[in-house]
């Protein structure tokens, strides 16, 4: 039996999913395909390859924020917008993560896209420089 | 009858000549005939051997003298031969002793550069390895010093930096999101 590739399992997961067909059953499918070619441990890796699929095809992209404080909801609607330009997707979902060690300033990381506007990473690049 | 004559000269002759030297003519010829024949005796049988022992060792003593110059002067060529050797072998020694001591210093010399060349090769290593180190230890000391400064950066600015003074760093931020 031919083993699946990966990539090939994300394509068909997008198709599916943007068939209107729902997530679970598309989860319990794929789940059959990685079990039973022994691969159950790549499954984070192929939820990041349909992401990375939804988002190519300017469908849908899970943004990841982080930042040192938590975002005004007015904020968090201007990022939306700004993200949603960005990667020219017409969907895009917000996940929050506060975390002190950025010090201040923002980083968003999609599927494809990453900005990192922290003081942390001004500080590293500083001491790159020096 | 050689003897009868005889006697009678020597009686004739006993008054008047000889016989006036009161000398016994017959004891005289008797004496002198006994003295011819013991001399002919001599003569043939004696003296030839005698004679020819002696010629025998004058030959011999002639030959030994011969040979005995003919070893001198073959001895005399022998010390000359040795001696000229001996003077060829003193200057070939002396000339291998030149040639010896020549190379020896020549070695010396080679040796001397050698060494110290090989000692600037190993202060030139040395001072290379030290001033790596050098630079190492200052690439380390600034390494440390930037990650301080970083550190203690972070941490003023993790205690200065309001809540508001970061959403207005976010908003920022918000704005250089490139359009896709």
């Amino acid at each position: 039996m031919n083993k699946v590739s990966r990539r090939e399992l994300a394509h068909y997961a997008a198709d599916q999913l943007l068939s209107d067909v729902s997530g679970s059953k598309v989860a319990k499918q794929l789940a059959a395909v990685l079990v039973s070619s022994q691969r159950a441990d790549e499954a984070e890796l192929l939820a990041n390859d349909i992401a990375w699929e939804l988002e190519s095809r300017g469908k849908f992209t899970a943004a990841k924020v982080t930042s040192a404080h938590s975002l005004s909801p007015s904020l968090r609607k201007q990022l939306l917008a700004a993200v949603k330009q960005a990667t020219a997707v017409e969907a895009v979902e917000l996940e929050e993560f506060t975390d002190s060690a950025v010090l201040g300033g923002l980083r968003v990381e999609t599927a494809v896209h990453s900005w990192d506007e922290t003081v942390a990473r001004r500080l590293n690049d500083l001491r790159g420089v020096i | 009858m050689l003897g009868q004559s005889l006697t009678q000269f020597a009686d004739s002759s006993s008054s008047s000549g000889i016989g006036a030297f009161n000398i016994n003519l017959k004891s005289f010829i008797f004496q002198l005939v006994t003295f011819v024949l013991v001399l002919l005796v001599f003569k043939r049988w004696i003296l030839p051997p005698i004679l020819k022992t002696l010629d025998d060792r004058q030959k011999t003593l002639e030959d030994s003298l011969t040979n005995a110059q003919q070893t001198e002067e073959t001895l005399r060529k022998t010390e000359a031969r040795v001696a000229e050797t001996l003077q060829q072998a003193r200057t070939q020694a002396d000339a291998a002793l030149a040639d010896a001591q020549a190379e020896a210093k020549k070695i010396i010399t080679a040796g001397e550069q050698k060494g110290e060349e090989a000692a600037k090769r190993v202060r030139k290593e040395a001072d290379s390895f030290l001033q790596e180190q050098s630079q190492e230890l200052r690439r380390e000391l600034r390494d440390e010093l930037v990650t301080l400064v970083a550190q203690t950066t972070a941490k003023v600015i993790e205690q200065k930096l309001t809540p508001e003074e970061d959403m207005q760093l976010i908003k920022n931020a918000v704005k250089v999101l490139p359009n896709e």
